[in-house]
């Protein structure tokens, strides 16, 4: 053991004291190495300038950018040495002839978008001017692409199927594609369309946007990196062998940057909606929406947000992520518009073609034809509206949402989409609501250069009120429930959503989903509003229709032809012709609007009847001027006017002052207590607004029309002056027109009212003391005239 | 001083009426002019007087026998004024107007009258200057309102004469007549545009414009308003802006320069409306009446002359801090005056104080109104 352990002892002796001799050479090779390193360097750097040569020689511009770019920094660095410097000036010399070079090539026409890259990337490392190398840059790649562009849809609308036999970024239909001899679909065809572009251009574009935003905007992160420790970007990477074209980047300072990046996204934008403009000429709609088929589109714009989404420095860069939603959603939009707007042209020519047809037709046909037509008329029009709706509309809604595409079916796809059509669904009612009040609103003025278009006929205004409010009560609700029975069911939470219950008009109960609620109740809103407001429009119309005839007969101040117009007699002997006239125009309007508006007409005529007379004989039952017990029930509602039967009467009964009692509320204004009543009895009854709020009911039309008329009445006479006569024969008129409108009114406390006002009036435009008739006399005159 | 912000001041004529104007020649005083209408009373004009400081109203009354229909203050004296009326003669009506000086027996000195506190003084006596022949359809006069005047217009109903006046307004000369056609009913109102010759006259549904010296058309709108055209005004700050309104409810604003459309259209009225008006310094303050017994006031500074004004401030971005304490005037319903129970057939503003007017309505009360303090420190400030 003791021997081992010697001859152990031994050998590490030996060995170390041969390491002692041998260290000293050792050190000397080591320096050696490193000397003969050195000398390699130093004589690489004394052939640059050959090997530079050479490779510009052999028009391998990379190697020399490559050489160049490891010894610029020493080369730079030992400048002092007057060696170096020499072989500096030399390289520099040479690395200009490079860079000359290089420009050519990058501006040279044929030149490819990645030609360009590469060139710009050397361009960089030979450190030329950054903000002028990022202009130049962008034009050349601007030229570039915009060329490439325009070729590349020409050759699209030029490309048949086979000629695309690029592999495609969503091969969901590769394989059909093999077979270019079949029948070509329309959608096929678009598809592969779609895909050549975005082969040849768009995968283009994103390379330039991403080297671009390398080169000068945000460089790759590697260098980021490297640049905190090192100094250059062009020595630090040892790897600058293949990648050196990779993560090239040019310093720019903030303000050049700016600048860069704005002209940049300039560009980006103008070629983004250029491209943006080929997808749209893909997705072609038919001339009848409903011919369409949705997926087909949706298959397209899908191929094109995956397509996209595969550019990822498009997407993170120049948002084409975002573009591309919008064109999404631009198409979502112009989709369903496209179909609902049909909906509201078919419902619009509708009531042209009614308007057209009621004027040709003038008054000529009977109302009670017209009553039947009219009724089925709208129901055909209010049913094929829904059906359209429900029918072809939420089909093809309806296949949207299901069309099996990733982009649809993904999370939120469907919700989004379902958005969409909801936001247009709405706008649809508005606008619907929009051109039909429109449709029927005076035109002011008279255009006088174009041809005369005559205004749609006043029955067009109480049809679309109809329409509209059978909108507001049943049918958008209808319409809206079927949409969400269909569209909202598919969701698969459906079950866990709340359901909001809605009335409509009917009071029938729905449950809709919760999304649609708000927007049916909106709806609902507008059309009640509008159909509201298209009412009163048909009010006005017609009230000024039926009043233009009183115009007529009492111009102002022409009281001679007046009277010469009543005959001999200082008795009025009949009632002025134009109020049975008038009494006529309500009859017809009355019907017109119970066709629409309902209310029992025929059972309430003859029901009417019987009232009618009772009605009619009630004031006479109350011998003609000391009635003041047979208002009774009547006086309970309206203590201040409900007494005046007739207005008439009370002037006369006051002016001769037989009852004491009656000149409480008499509108007799020749006393100043009772004008001092009257104007206390008219601040204490409502104003009554003439141009107002029509209730919509047939008693609510009659009375807004009538109220139009006799304001019209009380006006015009306002501004005439009477005689006695004329005076008579106007308590003769006001005296029928109460008995006679009373069948159209539920509520004559407004009438009496005005009926008084009239009275009152024309007591002060008398020329004459007024010598009223007692009321036998009209009586019989009216009577006379009344029941023939 | 009292708070009369919001006050309104009331007087009442114990006759029906439809006629007012504001006495334009008086740039001092509050001062209107109200006719009244009663075929089988005497008649009167009553001259009022509203006083700011004392918040009332003070009046002269002068006979007039027959009713009155038109008035038209003289702008030039303040003591001259035309009245179209209604004359009887065996059961022909005929519509004459006449040259009026207020008598002088007013007492000039307006303090006793203060004193006195009697809201109606006794009649006084009118001078009539001449009558304005004519075809006995006269229902309008338009004094020319031009500072140099030189004449007046006469609307009847088929006709526009033109009139030069003599020598201290004592008499009048035929110039020339504009005929209308008697298709479509007669002429209804008239207004004289302040920034040239030209008269604006509404016939039926339709306005057109007349050149006076040329007597050549220098617009036409026709179906302006649906129903019959009631009452014109011209914008005085902005030439070739004129109003209508009448029985569709509606008032509309038009540049006579392009009549395809209206450039602006309010319908707050429920009835008829009968008489309308610019302010006259602050054009974008209108007033309008009717037979819905209600008075209305609207801002429509979109399109008056301060519009431009407003649009300056924008430019500066609003260096000065008040104007965002108080917000700038907006189009829209300044305020409704409801205080009527009958038609309101006539409305003036007043040529002393921008922010006083008056109303009448057939009822014979004649209301003193102003601008709200808020509307007016929007548009001063």
């Amino acid at each position: 053991m003791d021997q081992l352990s010697q001859s152990i002892n031994n050998i590490s002796n030996v060995a170390s004291s041969a390491n002692s001799a041998l260290g000293l050479k050792r050190d000397k090779i080591r320096q050696l190495t490193g000397v003969h390193d050195l000398l390699k360097k130093i004589q690489f750097i004394f052939e640059l300038p050959t090997r530079l040569k050479n490779c510009l020689d052999q028009e391998s511009y990379v190697q020399a950018v490559r050489y160049y770019a490891k010894t610029s920094k020493l080369l730079e660095h030992y400048r002092s040495l007057s060696v170096f410097s020499s072989i500096e000036t030399e390289c520099k010399e040479i690395m200009d002839k490079v860079t000359k070079r290089i420009r050519e090539n990058m501006t040279n026409i044929k030149a490819t978008g990645s030609e360009i890259t590469d060139c710009m990337a050397l361009l960089i490392i030979l450190k030329e001017p950054p903000q002028q190398l990022a202009k130049e840059y962008l034009e050349l790649q601007k030229n570039f692409l915009m060329n490439l562009l325009r070729k590349t849809i020409e050759e699209m609308s030029s490309l048949s199927v086979d000629s695309s036999q690029d592999n495609q970024p969503n091969n969901a239909n590769s394989e059909h594609r093999k077979e270019p001899s079949s029948p070509i679909s329309q959608k096929k065809r678009a598809k592969s369309k779609l895909t050549f572009l975005n082969q040849k251009f768009l995968k283009e574009l994103n390379k330039f946007v991403e080297s671009f935003n390398g080169f000068f905007l945000t460089p790759p992160r590697e260098i980021r990196e490297a640049k905190s420790p090192g100094k250059s970007p062009g020595k630090s990477p040892r790897s600058a062998g293949s990648d050196i074209l990779r993560i090239v980047s040019a310093n720019m300072d903030g303000d050049d940057k700016d600048i860069a990046r704005q002209e940049f996204s300039n560009f980006v934008d103008d070629i983004a909606k250029l491209y943006f403009f080929a997808v749209d000429s893909l997705l072609e709609f038919p001339e009848r929406i409903t011919n369409l088929n949705p997926s087909t589109h949706l298959h397209l714009l899908n191929d094109l947000y995956y397509a996209t989404l595969s550019c990822n420095s498009l997407c993170t860069i120049a948002r084409f992520e975002d573009r591309v939603n919008e064109v999404i959603t631009a198409w979502e939009i112009k989709f369903a518009k496209s179909l609902f707007e049909t909906a509201e042209k078919k419902m619009m020519e509708n009531f042209t073609k009614y308007a057209e047809k009621e004027l040709e037709k003038g008054s000529s046909t009977s109302a009670n034809s017209q009553i039947h037509e009219l009724q089925s008329y709208i129901l055909d029009m209010e049913a094929s509206f829904t059906d359209y709706l429900t029918g072809d509309c939420l089909r093809l809604l309806e296949e949207c949402i299901k069309t099996e595409t990733p982009m649809v079916q993904k999370k939120g796809g469907v919700d989004r989409l379902l958005k969409g059509f909801q936001t247009q669904f709405k706008e649809f009612w508005r606008s619907i609501v929009h051109s039909s009040s429109k449709y029927v609103a005076p035109v002011h003025p008279t255009p006088t250069t174009q041809k005369l278009v005559p205004p749609p006929p006043p029955i067009i205004a109480l049809i679309m009120s109809r329409v509209l409010l059978d909108f507001g009560e049943i049918i958008v609700i209808q319409v809206y429930m079927a949409f969400s029975n269909i569209l909202y069911k598919q969701q698969s939470d459906y079950r866990n959503r709340i359901g909001v219950e809605i009335y409509n008009g009917l009071g029938e109960k729905y449950t809709i989903a919760k999304e649609l609620a708000h927007d049916v109740r909106e709806v609902v809103g507008i059309c009640k509003d509008v159909a509201q407001r298209v009412l009163e429009r048909y009010v006005e119309i017609k009230g000024d229709q039926v009043s233009s005839k009183i115009r007529d007969i009492y111009i102002p101040n022409y009281i001679q032809k007046f009277d010469e117009n009543l005959g001999k007699s200082p008795l009025p002997e009949k009632v002025t012709p134009i109020w049975s006239e008038i009494i006529t125009d309500l009859v017809y309007i009355e019907r017109e609007v119970v066709m629409l508006y309902g209310g029992p007409v025929d059972e309430e005529g003859s029901k009417e009847v019987g009232n009618l007379v009772e009605k009619r004989l009630n004031p006479f039952l109350q011998p003609g001027t000391s009635s003041n017990a047979g208002g009774g029930d009547k006086s309970l509602l309206s203590p201040g006017t409900a007494l005046v039967k007739s207005p008439y009467a009370h002037s006369n009964s006051s002016y001769s002052s037989i009852s004491s009692t009656r000149s409480r509320t008499s509108p007799n204004p020749f006393t100043s207590s009772v004008q001092l009543t009257s104007h206390i009895d008219k601040l204490f009854s409502d104003r009554i607004e003439i141009y107002g709020i029509v209730e919509m009911s047939i008693i609510g039309i009659m009375m807004g029309i009538i109220k139009i008329l006799l304001k019209t009445w009380i006006e015009m006479i306002r501004l005439n002056t009477l005689t006695n006569k004329s005076f008579r024969q106007l308590q003769v008129d006001s005296e029928y027109m109460r008995v006679k409108l009373w069948r159209f009114i539920e509520d004559e406390r407004i009438m009496n009212t005005m009926l008084q006002e009239l009275a009152s009036s024309a007591f002060k435009r008398c020329i004459e003391d007024p010598l009223p008739l007692v009321y036998a006399d009209i009586e019989m005159i009216v009577n006379g005239t009344v029941s023939y | 001083m009292v708070d009369n912000e919001g006050r309104t001041c009331v007087y009442g004529l114990r006759h029906q009426a439809r006629c007012l104007t504001a006495v334009v020649a008086d740039a001092d005083h509050n001062k209107f002019l109200v006719g009244s209408q009663s075929l089988r009373r005497e008649n009167e004009i009553h001259l009022l007087e509203f006083h700011e400081d004392e918040f009332e109203i003070t009046s002269n009354v002068f006979q007039h026998s027959e009713e009155v229909l038109d008035i038209a203050a003289c702008p030039m004296q303040s003591d001259l004024f035309f009245t179209c009326y209604n004359k009887l003669t065996s059961n022909l009506i005929q519509t004459k107007a006449n040259l009026w000086r207020m008598g002088k027996a007013i007492p000039e000195d307006s303090e006793t009258n203060l004193q006195s506190h009697t809201p109606v003084a006794t009649s006084l006596p009118l001078e009539n200057i001449f009558e304005v022949d004519g075809d006995n359809t006269i229902k309008k006069i338009l004094w020319d309102p031009k500072k140099v005047l030189t004449g007046f217009v006469s609307i009847h109903d088929y006709a526009l004469n033109v009139w030069s006046l003599g020598d201290q307004f004592a008499s009048s000369k035929l110039l020339n007549t504009i005929e209308f056609s008697s298709t479509a009913g007669p002429l209804t109102t008239g207004a004289w545009n302040p920034h040239q010759s030209e008269i604006a006259v509404g016939k039926d549904v339709s306005i057109s414009g007349w050149d006076i010296k040329s007597q050549s058309q220098t617009f036409n709108i026709n179906g302006a308003h649906s129903v019959m055209v009631r009452a014109l005004d011209f914008n005085p700050n902005r030439p070739n802006q004129i109003a209508s309104a009448g029985d569709d409810c509606k008032v509309r604003f038009w540049d006579v320069r392009n009549t395809t459309e209206s450039i602006k259209e309010i319908s707050d009225h429920t009835h008829w409306i009968w008489a309308i008006g610019y302010n006259r310094f602050y054009d974008q303050l209108f007033l309008s009446s009717g037979s819905d017994y209600q008075v209305n006031l609207q801002s429509i500074v979109s399109i008056s002359s301060a519009t431009f004004q407003y649009n300056d401030y924008d430019d500066n971005k609003s260096e000065d801090e008040y104007k965002e304490i108080i917000s700038r005037p907006t189009d829209g319903l300044v305020r409704t005056y409801d205080q009527h129970e009958d038609s309101v057939y006539s409305v003036a503003w007043s040529a002393h104080d921008p922010w006083v007017f008056c109303s009448l309505s057939h009822d014979g009360r004649a209301v003193i109104n102003r601008v709200p303090r808020e509307e007016k420190y929007k548009i001063i400030l």
